[in-house]
């Protein structure tokens, strides 16, 4: 039984990766699209599990993220560099700016490195809207190459086998010495600091990959829309993009790909859900949330400390 | 000048409700409620219904909005934060809880009353009143005398009843007030009662100076926040001062500087007191013991 | 002193002050460990024991005074560099991932930033990064085998009884290649059985020429392992020596005991 179960965590992937692979051919050039956004909003949100679930650093700043990456390469292409360069250098981009965050990370935690990215977002958003020349303000940005739609499905089959790759990779990350350090920062980070683990060393990789990964969500999203707007990043997008990492469950990578792709794909599957769909989310993830964790009842109420007390549950690796 | 820092105290004093809820909160229970600031936005979409389209009086109207917030607040607590508190939930998730919640009520806000943004009558009259030189908007004057009141009588609540100490006491400690037979589970329902009704206050107030929208969570929520921190999280007075200090800083930016940077410099502001006093204003205990 | 003095010194404190606010937890301290020996700092509730570790150890700043480890001053040092120079630390109240199992909560003791598990390399999954995983895993198994955790290899840290947890922690310690090992109150909390092989435990770490550093509550155990007892009160060392004189010595008696009534 166990066995059977290890087999499956092992090989969910390559099912999910084949299953996705046949989308285009079974679709209507609608529902295709809308997978494309899930296969994108999925890298996104694999940099999220580095991040909220390895090593347990809330975010609401992670549409800030994306939007660096996906503004990047349509600035630098009408700047009249070549796609791919383009491509690569706004991943960069977001990579150096994400990695930033890093920085408040070694003093904050919790509520006060949540503000702070979502204080980040909202910079962010409050730029892209004012350098209008730049970015195109309010009107959004456009008129930048895009991959066309004939090779849109070539784009798509690229997409997956990257997500593949990227979802193999950040599960080996989550189980070696690197993963174990964030691991540990979530948990506990004195300790791990005096076991030799450079917790600042740690928090730049984790803030590293995850915009990293932002940033490459954010060039996808790019080519797929072929025009971008502020209001595709504010905090609300940061949040629901926060509810799929939870529902894929916070610190699996493959479960973090399924459900970017299902909360992305389901309105379309479920049309009348399109209006209330988030709606609908957030309140299931409450009622997840309460009753996954919520459930034993104690007789008295302490406050969790990090003295004596048992250590509080939660976030599973 | 004098004009404009009335109208920033105004602004300011109602970031400093939604905050004020957050810090109680957090002192009674170690959360951090997202949601606080679209819960003020709840109670000013249930007051436009009740005064906007059913045309119930301004007064009544006002105490129904807050008594029927305060149920959701105690009904939240009940159903949500304190089972979580109970089984010792990771903060992180509990947290995370409350982003679901700011999600929820946002797109339930949006589902009900759709996303155009609403106003209703200004009951305090649009004409200005001149003192002197000084042209101020009757609102104005309402809101800091309103919030005044309240915060007065807030005080008075914490400080000078029973059920404020015992308030107090299960914010410090706990285990020992559980033993001397307060009941802890109450408590933290009416901190969060008490929390959402002042946050729906504020969104009854706010909506003279801005137009309701769903999104306004949002936008708001990330100036409370900011207030809540520079102020000092888990401070009564830090709530206040951080909320008019963001409330007049951004209104005397955005006349004298440029308003389309306001939110920058809010934040900006917070990055400086997070790295030179992480603490905030009135310094909340952000340590660890080791 | 006449047997310590031709052992080398490993670990030197030299007026070491600590001041928290007005109170001052530890005053003008003088310690030494020499090589291979087992030290204990013993000294009643709140005279400053951990504190002192948490000085050492990088965890607080130090006020005034010297730290300085093989030689070298380490106080300003973060805690993962001081780890790094070969100190290694349990703590009072334990501290394991409880959500890992044995196995990464000894690995977590390899540490992270001090070479090897490149970024590159491990997303990559290198020969290089394979070799160092299977060499990570030959050496946890070893000291595993060592403290006698072996059998628990992928139990959860979390679901160990708390004797076992304070073994698994002493063997994170071991796999850092410390030279120096603090037990902050190893015993506490255990019963007598596990004393016993936590007795074994230790001499048989010294036996491997680390030195130890205990701060113990109980006598009968600091009598059983030390070669040198320091004792503290209110942050001040009050008394130095073998544990034999110690034991006579009156200002710990009162210390212990408190003041006899005339």
């Amino acid at each position: 039984m166990k066995g059977m179960k290890n087999f499956f965590r092992e090989y969910t992937v390559f099912i999910v990766c084949a299953l996705l692979m046949v989308v285009p051919s079974i679709t209507s050039q609608y529902v295709f699209y809308v997978f494309e956004r899930g296969v994108q909003n999925a890298f996104l949100v694999i940099g999220l599990v580095i991040l909220i679930g390895y090593s347990g650093m809330m975010t609401l700043g992670s549409a800030a993220h994306l939007a660096i990456g996906g503004y990047a390469y349509g600035i630098y292409c009408l700047l009249g560099l070549p796609p791919v360069l383009s491509a690569a250098i706004a991943v960069a981009t977001a990579t150096l700016l994400g990695t930033l965050l890093a920085f408040p990370a070694f003093k904050l935690s919790g509520p006060f490195l949540v503000v702070t990215t979502v204080g980040f977002g909202e910079i962010t958003r409050i730029l892209i809207l004012n350098l209008q020349s730049l970015t195109g303000g309010a009107y959004g940005l456009s008129g930048y190459p895009v991959v066309s739609q004939a090779m849109q499905k070539y784009l798509y089959y690229g997409m997956v086998a990257l997500l593949l790759l990227v979802i193999l990779a950040v599960r080996r990350l989550g189980r070696s010495r690197i993963g174990l350090a964030l691991k540990a920062v979530r948990q506990d980070q004195v300790a791990a600091e005096v076991m030799g683990v450079h917790i600042k060393r740690a928090k730049v990789a984790a803030y590293a990959l995850s915009s990293l990964l932002a940033g490459l969500s954010g060039v996808f999203l790019a080519n797929l829309t072929g025009y971008l707007s502020p209001d595709s990043f504010t905090g609300s997008e940061s949040a629901t993009y926060l509810l799929m990492t939870v529902m894929g469950g916070m610190s699996n990578p493959t479960g973090a790909a399924v459900s970017s792709v299902g909360i992305t794909a389901l309105p379309e599957v479920l049309r009348f859900l399109y209006s209330s769909r988030l709606m609908v989310y957030s309140l299931a993830l409450l009622i997840y949330i309460r009753v996954k964790w919520g459930r034993k009842r104690r007789v008295a109420l302490v406050k969790p400390s990090a003295q004596g007390a048992p250590k509080p549950k939660g976030g599973e690796s | 000048m004098l004009q404009l820092v009335l109208n920033g105290l105004a602004n300011g004093v109602l970031y400093a409700l939604p905050a004020l809820g957050i810090s109680l909160i957090w002192n009674a229970s170690g959360q951090f409620n997202f949601a606080q600031s679209d819960l003020l936005t709840l109670g000013g979409y249930i007051m436009f219904t009740l005064f906007g389209t059913l045309k119930i009086p301004y007064v009544p109207a006002f105490l129904l909005t807050v008594a029927v917030m305060g149920g959701v607040g105690y009904f939240l607590s009940w159903v949500y934060f304190y089972p979580m508190l109970e089984a010792r939930v990771n903060p992180q998730i509990i947290m995370i809880g409350t982003v679901a919640l700011s999600v929820f009520i946002r797109n339930f806000i949006l589902v009900v009353w759709s996303s155009t943004p609403q106003r209703y009558r200004n009951v305090f009259g649009s004409r200005a009143l001149q003192f002197g030189e000084l042209f101020v908007m009757p609102h104005v004057l309402w809101i800091i005398g309103i919030v005044a009141a309240l915060l007065i009588l807030l005080q008075y609540f914490l400080r000078g009843t029973m059920m404020g100490t015992a308030m107090r006491s299960v914010a410090q400690r706990p285990a020992a007030a559980w033993l001397m037979g307060i009941r802890n589970n109450r408590m933290i329902s009416i901190t969060f009662m008490m929390s959402t009704a002042i946050a729906a206050v504020a969104g009854i107030l706010i909506a003279p100076i801005n137009t309701l929208s769903p999104s306004m969570g949002s936008t708001m929520g990330a100036k409370v926040m900011a207030a809540v921190l520079i102020g000092g999280l888990g401070s009564f007075s830090g709530a206040l001062v951080g909320g008019i200090l963001v409330g007049v800083s951004e209104i005397l930016f955005s006349a004298f500087i440029s308003s389309a940077y306001r939110d920058v410099f809010v934040f900006g502001l917070l990055v400086l007191f997070l790295i030179f006093r992480p603490g905030g204003i009135f310094k909340a205990d952000i340590s660890e013991k080791i | 002193m006449n047997m310590r003095t031709d052992r080398e010194v490993v670990l030197k404190l030299s007026a070491l002050t600590k001041r928290f606010g007005g109170l001052t937890a530890v005053r003008e301290l003088d310690l030494e460990v020499r090589e291979g020996e087992i030290c204990a700092l013993v000294g009643p509730n709140g005279s400053g024991k951990t504190t002192v570790l948490n000085l050492i150890t990088g965890i607080y700043p130090v006020d005034g005074g010297e730290i300085r480890f093989l030689n070298r001053p380490i106080q300003g040092l973060a805690p993962h560099a001081i780890c790094w120079q070969g100190i290694a630390r349990t703590f009072q109240n334990i501290r394991v991932l409880s959500q890992q199992t044995v196995f990464e909560n000894v690995l977590l003791g390899k540490g992270y930033g001090n070479g090897g598990a490149g970024i590159l390399r491990t997303l990559f999954g290198t020969r290089g990064h394979c070799r160092e995983e299977q060499q990570n895993a030959r050496e946890i198994d070893e000291v595993l085998e060592f403290v006698g955790l072996s059998n628990l290899r992928g139990e959860l840290a979390g679901n160990l009884p708390y004797g076992k947890q304070r073994i698994l922690e002493i063997a994170r310690a071991l796999v850092t290649g410390p030279k120096l090992l603090l037990l902050d109150e190893p015993a506490a909390g255990l019963n007598s059985q596990e004393i016993l092989s936590l007795m074994d435990l230790v001499t048989r770490i010294n036996a491997r020429g680390i030195g130890v550093l205990l701060i113990e509550h109980r006598m009968e155990l600091v009598g059983r392992l030390s070669n040198w007892v320091y004792v503290l009160d209110h942050g001040v060392k009050i008394a130095e020596g073998r544990f034999e004189s110690i034991k006579e010595d009156p200002m710990v008696i009162e210390a212990y005991l408190g003041r006899r009534r005339v």
